[in-house]
């Protein structure tokens, strides 16, 4: 967990160097949504090679869509509250 | 929208390639994952540092649009620990774990699944993109309802690009700023708090 972190904040870092410099930024973005497509791609692999992840994938989905309407809705209603007490002009 | 078409349709074209059995039986996700893992939090970190407008929009000086995020968070966690107490097959750390993606399926769910599994990091892929697009459908309702922050709570981390034309839109020009603050404090916190999630106490 701690290497993970550190290497986070190594990039903070990187980046604050090139805060001036766009054409790096560029290609970092680049480099980056490209290592989210393979890596996104791998675990595709990974998983169509799985049986046991087909075999669950009803139950797996099920979890994902349950998990997204909870998130949504906790924070829908919390964001109200706020939005009713700090931002609504009166 | 567009974006997380082509991230899921990459996906999507590895399902196949693996159902198609033409892999080698050999390929080990793990392996290359945790090498890779690295190399994309070194990336997403230096996109985050370099990022000028950030920086800019998280000096602001308006306290109140602090407490956006943090409800956020805490709505979030709340509504995923929930989750666990209601089906026996999720932990509560796997729950808290994907909803701590907030919607940015793609690191979250690499992240999960080299830190937990591959099951559970298609879980938190399905979730999060889930998350998006459900925003994406209904924030022009949510806002109705529940005032002008409800877009920003639903999109989480994607408040600030792919879901913020329709807060825009919706909420007003004037919650942009908000939906683009909220959105970058939970982007740089999603590693964090997924890390956290699933190695703390273990």
């Amino acid at each position: 967990m701690i290497s993970i972190l550190l290497v986070l904040s190594l990039g903070i870092l990187v980046g604050l160097l090139i805060i001036s410099k766009p054409k790096l930024h560029l290609f970092n973005n680049y480099l980056l949504n490209w290592s989210i497509y393979l890596l996104l791609f791998l675990l595709g692999i990974s998983v169509g090679t799985n049986a046991e992840i087909i075999r669950n994938l009803g139950k797996i989905g099920y979890e994902a869509v349950t998990i997204a309407i909870a998130s949504i809705a906790g924070s829908v209603v919390l964001s109200q509250i706020l939005f009713n007490l700090l931002f609504k002009k009166k | 929208m567009r974006s997380s078409l082509i991230i899921f349709s990459f996906f999507i074209a590895g399902v196949f390639a693996g159902l198609s059995a033409k892999i080698p039986a050999g390929f080990d996700w793990d392996k290359i994952g945790g090498y890779a893992l690295y190399l994309l939090m070194f990336l997403a970190g230096v996109s985050i540092g370099s990022d000028r407008n950030s920086w800019k929009v998280l000096a602001t000086h308006n306290y109140k649009i602090f407490w956006v995020p943090v409800c956020i968070i805490i709505g979030t966690m709340t509504g995923a620990a929930l989750v666990a107490l209601v089906l026996p097959s999720l932990t509560l750390r796997e729950s808290l774990a994907v909803g701590a993606g907030f919607g940015y399926y793609s690191l979250s769910s690499v992240f999960i699944t080299q830190l937990h599994s591959q099951s559970l990091g298609v879980v938190a892929l399905l979730s999060n993109i889930f998350r998006e697009v459900a925003t994406l459908l209904i924030t022009p309702f949510l806002v109705r309802h529940f005032g002008n922050l409800a877009g920003i709570a639903s999109g989480g981390a994607t408040a600030m690009d792919t879901t913020l034309p329709v807060i825009s839109r919706y909420s007003g020009k004037e919650y942009a700023i908000v939906a683009v603050f909220s959105g970058i404090v939970l982007t740089i916190l999603v590693p964090f708090l997924v890390t956290f999630i699933l190695t703390v106490g273990k």
